[in-house]
């Protein structure tokens, strides 16, 4: 089969790039022919390791300091799709500029099967690919999260798509009765590899992961292990990530005096080694569409602790087997969860190992096997 | 200057916590000597000495011009000169220390706009002076220049503030601050 996955940024950090680069190097290694189309390109290598066999095409390459458009055009802009699309999607310059060269490529796909991972590309796809191509939405993130203006638009174009994949089963049934006639399946994220480092549980470290933005909740996260220090001051907390809100959480960390106990580490490429050195995961979002990072934690056979979103961990942690689910920002609760963990390491053990169990589920053979399986049926290959 | 000796290769003086709060700088930690703890007796008890990289570099005065600074201090009533090594008692159980800086030894009448002090443990051992560099290595967090941010404490307009350095010691940087702000 011949796969194109079109993503937003292929060379920046987050758990869409890392979930669709997954994808393409296990789709390529079972002999595929597979291609990213990335928006924007501003350095040389994406941060994650991609299968040579993958082709990524920039639609605008910046890395040599000036932005070079995939056909080298150099025309006048072309401005007449603005009023068809949300308004935000061509407020700035540089936008328009990637959106005008995925315009001038996206109809030159021939033969094809067009994964896009993106609604703001969702609504590209759909208008500017050839209808008789397969194309299938990946939904990144649950069905509540987007606004009016565009649930519109973009419900619109779901009805023109031949498959609509959610990662969580609450998203599928919400996705399903919202599109009787469409087809959505769940497909949850891979990850990259089941032979990652596995923490031995020794250290009194607990770790956590994720974008330092409003929605991850570290502050929540930092005042719950305020709490924690105050029984067990041996411990600390490494926070893997960086993001908007770090100076306002350098400054809670200061406030708090937890400088001796809990760390903004910053960016990571190598997260699995540094989850592998916690005793410990855990997880304070408001929301999230998968919750990758908690599986990623699992699979180096780490124990967790998270809020129970509305989607997501819930349907990744089994409560009291691998993990504890708290109540969503319950600060207590989410202490209460991490100190019985620290207290107690035989049932750090037991869920360690309830854990690995749960994330061999989640392994690149059995993930691929379903895509496999899902491109086939829609395509008539089958 | 007398010639100084680490005890052996590793040797540090390894932080466990950094308390900069009410009015001082707290330091707990352990001596190292070649990886391990060492809490092996020593000459004189253990110092935590502060070398300001700053007036270090100023020219030792010459006798002529000691006697005019004698002079006129005794004229202008001015304290003494700040000299650039400053030393403070720590206390030891076995290879663990704790030292105590207070702001206000460091917010002095002639701080500098702004200045960087160094901290060593410094003893003798077998009369051989030793000076361990304070910082903090065995936590398998390098880089912690990036990480660890400490909180500034103000005093007599002189902003105190612990960081680590890019080998990962600890230093203390004071600076000046215009008043009012």
């Amino acid at each position: 089969m011949k796969l194109t996955y079109v993503l937003f940024n292929a060379f920046g950090i987050g758990g869409t790039v890392r979930t669709v680069i997954n994808q393409a190097n296990g789709m390529v290694a079972r002999g595929h022919d597979v291609e990213i189309i990335s928006l924007m390109r501003y350095w040389e290598a994406p941060p994650f390791p991609v299968d040579e066999r993958v082709r990524i095409t920039p639609m605008v390459d910046s890395t040599s300091g000036a932005h070079v458009d995939w056909d080298g055009f150099d025309g006048e802009e072309d401005t007449s799709w603005h009023q068809s699309f949300p308004a935000g999607v061509s407020a700035e310059e540089e936008h328009r500029r990637r959106l005008n060269a995925l315009i001038r490529h996206l109809p030159t796909i021939e033969d094809r099967i067009v994964v896009t991972t993106k609604p703001s590309i969702d609504l590209f796809v759909e208008r500017y690919t050839d209808p008789s191509l397969v194309r299938i939405v990946q939904e990144h993130t649950n069905f509540d999260y987007h606004n009016a203006e565009w649930r519109k638009a973009y419900h619109g174009v779901l009805t023109q798509m031949d498959a609509l994949v959610t990662l969580t089963e609450s998203d599928r049934v919400a996705y399903s009765a919202e599109f009787p006639n469409l087809r959505v399946e769940r497909i949850p994220n891979a990850l990259h590899s089941l032979d990652v480092p596995h923490s031995d549980l020794s250290r009194p470290q607990v770790v956590s992961a994720g974008r330092l933005d409003g929605n991850k909740g570290f502050d929540k996260l930092i005042r719950a292990f305020g709490k924690v220090v105050e029984t067990h001051p041996d411990w600390t907390l490494r926070i893997h990530g960086d993001g908007p809100e770090e100076e306002r959480l350098r400054r809670l960390v200061r406030t708090e005096h937890l400088y001796n106990h809990v760390f903004l580490m910053g960016a990571t490429t190598s997260l699995d080694e540094e989850l592998a050195k916690g005793s410990v995961f855990a997880m304070s979002s408001k929301t999230e569409g998968f919750g990758m990072v908690l599986l990623e934690a699992m699979n180096c056979a780490v124990p967790v602790v998270s809020f129970a979103c509305p989607v997501g961990p819930r349907e990744l942690v089994s409560d009291g087997v691998d993990g504890f689910l708290v109540p969503e920002g319950d600060v207590e609760a989410l202490a209460a969860g991490i100190v019985r963990l620290i207290e107690d390491e035989s049932l750090r053990r037991d869920f360690s190992e309830a854990a690995l169990k749960k994330a061999s589920d989640y392994g690149p053979d059995p993930i691929a096997d379903s895509w496999e399986r899902l491109f086939r049926s829609v395509s008539g290959t089958e | 200057m007398v010639a100084e000796t680490s005890v052996g290769a590793g040797s540090h003086a390894e932080i466990g916590q950094v308390w900069p709060r009410d009015g001082h700088i707290r330091i707990l930690g352990t001596i190292v000597s070649g990886g391990s703890p060492d809490g092996a007796p020593v000459d004189e008890p253990w110092m935590l000495r502060l070398t300001s990289r700053e007036r270090r570099k100023a020219p030792v005065p010459s006798v002529t011009e000691r006697i005019v600074n004698r002079l006129k201090r005794s004229m202008t009533r001015t304290a003494e000169r700040t000299p650039s090594r400053l030393y403070f008692p720590v206390a030891t159980d076995g290879p663990h220390f704790e030292a105590v800086v207070p702001v206000r030894d460091l917010a002095v009448r002639d701080a500098l706009p702004r200045e960087h002090w160094d901290l060593h443990l410094v003893s003798a051992r077998g009369g051989r002076r030793l000076a361990l560099r304070v910082g903090r290595h065995h936590d398998d967090m390098p880089g912690k220049k990036k990480i660890v941010f400490f909180p500034e404490q103000t005093e007599a307009g002189v902003a105190v503030l612990p960081y680590y350095t890019d080998g990962d010691h600890l230093s203390v940087r004071s600076a000046r601050r215009a008043t009012g702000e």
